[in-house]
């Protein structure tokens, strides 16, 4: 075994163990799905030669090559899932601080009452609505 | 309006940051507006030391969150305190506090359920929008009859607006920052609810200017109508 298969499998296993932790709470079907994943990934880094004769069945040259396209995908995948998910926790945010600006409303003035200045030109309500707008400056 | 209806008049002013031009445009539609409700949209500081002398109600957002979310956080605010007639109003000061009257004309002959405010309808209107702004919510009209609304309206993005209770209640715009605009739009559509334009005069000084929309918050504007079109 290369020095370089060991250390992707020691970084793909630890992975595996975060994700299954961080996960925890996720359905089985997830984990089981995740585990499948990395060990389809380990499989992979010990017999390279699949990935080689996997790309050349789809018509792709090399096995990195093949890799780097089906990851570039997934990353994207990942990119959108995130994407919504902050999305999700945006809008929930949202109700949270508009809840709390409606249930603290504050009236001022707490004492009197400010006296309030009588109207410009009382008789515009006679206006249909259409008139001209008065040019205020 | 008669005196008695002034009560459940509400006017809502999203705000964020407007500290030179609030306290000059509550006091503008002092005599105009039953309640004024001043929703502060995570501003900092906060602008509590420019409105505590004014008679409003004062929400505030703790953090910023859009003018869209505002607006929904006043409008709900103003039906939970029994509010038949809802008013929005930008709080830049680009907005003559003597239209409240000319928008709500409509809504008291009950002849309609919202009213828009337009710039587009009244040439001296016309002249005093920037030439580059003319041609921006020209375009907007256009994205508008797209992907929001099949309507024909003369202003894509107006933030002056009436509307009685039962359009403030079925209006669910989503977009928390600033496609609410052509959101409603939409709704009044779906809703078939009955609205007209109403000439208004936008005064445009350096401070709106400055404060406003830029040309690329359109791009920000499409993102979001894509996003939130059910």
């Amino acid at each position: 075994m290369k020095l370089i298969q060991f250390i992707l499998i020691c970084a793909l296993l630890i992975l595996l163990r975060l994700y299954l932790q961080n996960f925890k709470r996720s359905g089985l079907r997830f984990r089981i799905l995740l585990t499948v994943f990395f060990l389809v990934g380990i499989a992979f880094v010990v017999f390279p030669d699949t990935t080689t004769q996997l790309a050349q069945f789809l018509g792709v040259g090399r096995g990195t090559d093949l890799l780097l396209y089906v990851s570039i995908i997934g990353a994207y995948v990942a990119f959108l899932w995130l994407y919504a998910q902050i999305r999700r926790i945006q809008e929930a945010l949202n109700e949270v601080v508009r809840e709390l600006a409606i249930r603290n409303p504050q009236r001022f003035p707490v004492q009197s009452p400010v006296e309030r200045p009588a109207r410009k030109e009382e008789n515009k309500m006679e206006d249909d609505g259409n008139a001209t707008a008065p040019v205020s400056e | 309006m008669q005196p008695p209806t002034l009560d459940r008049l509400f006017v809502v002013i999203p705000c964020y940051n407007d500290f030179p031009t609030i306290g000059s445009t509550i006091a503008s539609l002092l005599p105009y507006a039953g309640h004024i409700v001043v929703v502060d949209d995570g501003s900092q500081p906060s602008l509590i030391s420019h409105v505590h002398h004014l008679p409003v109600y004062y929400l505030r957002h703790i953090v910023n969150l859009g003018q869209g979310a505002a607006l929904r956080t006043g409008t709900d605010f103003a039906l939970q305190n029994g509010a038949e007639w809802i008013v929005h109003f930008d709080a830049d000061g680009q907005h003559s506090a003597e239209d409240v009257l000319k928008m709500l004309a409509p809504l008291h002959k009950n002849s309609v359920d919202i009213v828009l405010g337009s710039r587009f309808l009244n040439p001296v209107d016309i002249q005093a929008i920037p030439l580059f702004k003319r041609f921006l919510l020209q375009l907007g009209r256009i994205v508008n009859r797209i992907l929001a609304a099949n309507m024909r309206l003369s202003d894509a993005h107006n933030g002056f607006r009436a509307m009685n209770r039962q359009a403030a209640l079925v209006l669910e715009w989503k977009s928390p920052r600033m496609a609410h605009a052509s959101e409603i739009l939409t709704d009044i559509t779906r809703h078939k609810l009955r609205y007209c334009e109403v000439p208004t005069h936008v005064k445009y000084t350096p401070y709106s200017r400055k404060k406003g929309q830029k040309w690329y918050h359109a791009i920000d504007i499409v993102w979001d109508l894509v996003l939130n079109k059910r």
